[in-house]
């Protein structure tokens, strides 16, 4: 509750302070946004599982999103960024789906 | 070993929060994850809302293809932007030779109006009066005249300020003359709008009108030439009881 309220806050200061993205981590952003999405749900999954911890969000939420632009970095030097961010939004994608099934699951009970 | 790391997972996991085995960092640190999680996806929403943000974050292939788009864009803009120009240019025209048609049209109205007696006609033209103190002047006489009024070019001719019409005639009837039913007195006032000059002289012409008239005992005639004669409308149209318009011609 309180971490959906922090999301909340989160949302509200990005509105009232309209952040200019920086260049050079303009790329990066999506799939930092996707890959912490992926945590997001994950954790919600725990939750409803009864098997949410900290510290396991925390790690799933910092190596998710440092492993999602390292490999954008990478592909961007490698000069193959586009397909490789595609990939990784791809897999994140398909990870929060299958969250979300599970999600699903639990709230429906189908 | 792995067995130790599997039981350290399977126990972190199976904690529940709910069981207060976190620290209250961590737990801190969790909902500062999702502030930041909230400002990050508020943030990337935001970015690339108008294209001049957008173009700075795209790769130069990419840049490439929005400026091939954006010139194929604008060039059917710009081609349609011909036609239009086309188009209008197409209306104006027609509208022009519309309005010249109207133009003559309405020119065309109001000659017939003229020739119908429906408008008061003012010009150019003469008044002839004729005295006839022993009313000797005949409805022939006065018909000649009207036919040598008119073979002289005028254009629309009253006596006494009946107009003539195509349909008028002279009759008489308890020795006066009548012009479309109204009677005539002396001395009678022809006024013809037309070339006074012309008029003047057709009428001036040995044998003509002028001296038919006066071959009557006491009957003279003044011919004027004016500058502006006005001749009056026909007091009520000309109505048509038999005859109407055959098909043939009412379809143009």
């Amino acid at each position: 509750m309180i971490a959906l309220l922090a999301l909340l806050l989160g949302a509200t200061l990005g509105l009232v302070l309209q952040p200019n993205v920086p260049l050079a981590l303009a790329p990066y952003l999506p799939v930092a946004v996707v890959a912490a999405l992926d945590a997001l749900f994950g954790g919600v999954r725990a939750r409803l599982d009864e098997t949410f911890s900290d510290r396991v969000f925390l790690v799933s939420f910092l190596s998710n999103v440092i492993l999602a632009v390292f490999l954008v970095y990478l592909g961007d030097q490698l000069n193959v960024g586009d397909a490789l961010e595609t990939a990784v939004i791809v897999v994140f994608g398909v990870r929060i789906f299958q969250n979300l099934a599970a999600v699903r699951r639990h709230v429906f009970r189908v | 070993m792995t067995g130790t790391a599997h039981q350290e997972r399977t126990r972190g996991l199976q904690r529940p929060t709910a069981t207060g085995s976190s620290s209250p960092w961590l737990r801190a640190a969790t909902v500062l994850a999702c502030a930041l999680l909230g400002f990050l996806l508020v943030t990337q929403l935001r970015a690339g809302e108008d294209l001049g943000e957008r173009l700075d974050i795209e790769r130069e292939q990419d840049l490439a293809q929005i400026l091939a788009d954006l010139s194929t864009q604008s060039d059917r803009l710009q081609e349609e932007v011909t036609d239009l120009r086309l188009t209008l240019l197409g209306f104006e025209n027609s509208a022009q030779s519309d309005e010249l048609a109207l133009d003559s049209l309405r020119r065309r109205l109001q000659e017939l109006r003229v020739l119908a007696g429906t408008l008061a006609v003012e010009g150019e033209g003469v008044e002839m009066i004729v005295e006839d103190p022993d009313t000797q002047v005949t409805q022939g006489l006065l018909v000649d005249s009207v036919q040598e009024l008119r073979d002289a070019g005028a254009e629309a001719i009253a006596v006494n300020d009946v107009r003539l019409v195509a349909s008028s005639s002279f009759t008489s009837g308890n020795r006066r003359l009548v012009v479309d039913g109204k009677p005539l007195d002396a001395p009678y006032v022809l006024i013809a709008v037309g070339p006074a000059e012309t008029i003047g002289k057709a009428l001036a012409i040995p044998g003509g009108a002028v001296d038919s008239l006066e071959s009557r005992s006491a009957v003279t005639t003044t011919v004027n030439q004016l500058a502006v004669v006005n001749v009056p409308a026909r007091a009520e149209p000309v109505s048509f009881v038999y005859g109407e318009p055959s098909p043939a011609d009412s379809q143009q």
